[in-house]
């Protein structure tokens, strides 16, 4: 069973990249707000270095396209020009092939340092 | 900067322009600005912990300790919340923290009695590896006209003893200490028998005296029954036939167009050496 037809009529256009001149090729994904649960502060939190907007995402996206794969920390995902880092990537299996690929990712807050 | 707020700030603006330090950000706690994510770098919030204020005492020639008006002694802790990506690893967290006592002990003139951390944690807020650690320090809670310039006295004076400094009743101006240092002009001058002189002193005298020097104050004629006078007195309010206060100085009035009666006003007679005083 494929679902690579629904990821590309429905889908997001987005890449992975590193950052400093790898890219991936285009391909679709969904990318929606993560449901929140209780103790989850829907606004952010004040921490001591500063605002943590906790903008949490989930992501599903094609096999082919391995998440769970990435060693390389400066991997990210782009959409819309807006970076996501991979919080966590699993595979799903239909039988013993995969099925697509799951993801928590996270808004990257680039900061002046 | 004019609290005790001043201080984090002061130390961080420190603490950030040092080479050594480069690879360490430090803000103030609780800044109003987003927190980068992922965390890239070693970053240090600085805050006051704890303060403590108390009388401030100074040893006089006889060893007698004298309370100080405007002085306090000030204990305070400052706290250092240390966050290290967590791909740096535990032992950044003791790395930065030996690094910033380091420069806090032998780089400023904090006066830094202890330096304690506590036990690193993983904080999922921050993203990261996080530290507490606490300097605790003396300070002589003096003011100072900048507190920016050094830590030891960090209250601005005009903040801490602003109603004493603008009480213009206990002190003085500085056109005040002028004319308290100087509150006259003596001088002299050589006579040219001009019937009018005027004498420049950059003010307005209140009083104004010329005299001469090493003669008799006046000169009797029996034979014709005149008097010349050498010497003469003003106020505000007017004086001898011989001088009058001008705005800048004063001006004197010499021979007969200006004698009363027989007494002619000589302060100007044709080489003859005169004094002056004249009072602010």
């Amino acid at each position: 069973m494929k679902i690579d037809k629904l990821f590309n009529q429905f889908g997001r256009e987005a890449i992975l990249s590193d950052g400093v001149g790898w890219n991936s090729e285009i391909f679709s994904c969904f990318i929606q707000p993560l449901r929140y649960k209780n103790k989850m502060y829907l606004d952010g939190v004040n921490t001591t270095i500063g605002y943590n907007s906790q903008g949490h995402y989930l992501y599903i996206g094609p096999a082919q396209h391995d998440l769970t794969a990435i060693e390389n920390t400066d991997i990210h995902l782009k959409c819309d020009n807006v970076k996501y880092k991979i919080d966590r990537a699993e595979k799903v299996y239909f039988s013993n092939n995969v099925f697509y690929v799951w993801a928590i990712i996270r808004t990257i807050v680039e900061v002046d340092e | 900067m004019n609290d005790i707020t001043s201080l984090p700030s002061s130390i961080v603006n420190w603490l950030n322009t040092l080479e050594d330090l480069k690879d360490i950000k430090f803000l103030t706690e609780f800044p109003p600005v987003y927190k980068s994510v992922p965390l890239k770098k070693s970053i240090v919030s600085v805050g006051v912990e704890e303060l403590n204020i108390t009388d401030h005492f100074t040893a006089n020639d006889d060893g007698v300790l004298i309370r100080d008006e405007y002085c306090r002694t000030a204990k305070m802790n400052i706290s250092l919340i240390i966050h290290v990506p967590f791909s740096m690893g535990g032992s950044k967290c003791h790395e930065v923290f030996t690094k910033v006592v380091n420069h806090l002990t032998f780089g400023s003139d904090l006066n830094i009695l202890e330096s304690n951390c506590e036990k690193v944690v993983s904080d999922r807020n921050t993203d990261a590896l996080v530290m507490k650690a606490i300097i605790t320090f003396t300070a002589d809670f003096c003011p100072a006209n900048n507190p920016d310039d050094f830590f030891n006295s960090f209250l601005d004076k005009e903040l801490l003893c602003g109603s004493h400094i603008r009480n213009s009743d206990i002190h003085i101006t500085a056109d005040e200490r002028e004319l308290w240092n100087s509150h006259f002009l003596s001088g002299n001058y050589t006579g040219n028998g001009s019937s009018t002189r005027t004498i420049t002193l950059g003010f307005k005298p209140k009083y104004v005296s010329v005299f001469p020097n090493g003669d008799a104050p006046l000169s009797i004629n029996f034979a014709s029954s005149a008097v010349e006078t050498y010497y003469a007195f003003a106020n505000e309010n007017g004086g001898t036939n011989g001088v009058e206060i001008t705005s800048n100085g004063f001006k004197i009035l010499n021979g007969s167009s200006y004698a009363v009666g027989n007494n002619t006003p000589m302060p100007n007679k044709t080489a003859k050496n005169y004094n002056y005083i004249a009072i602010k």
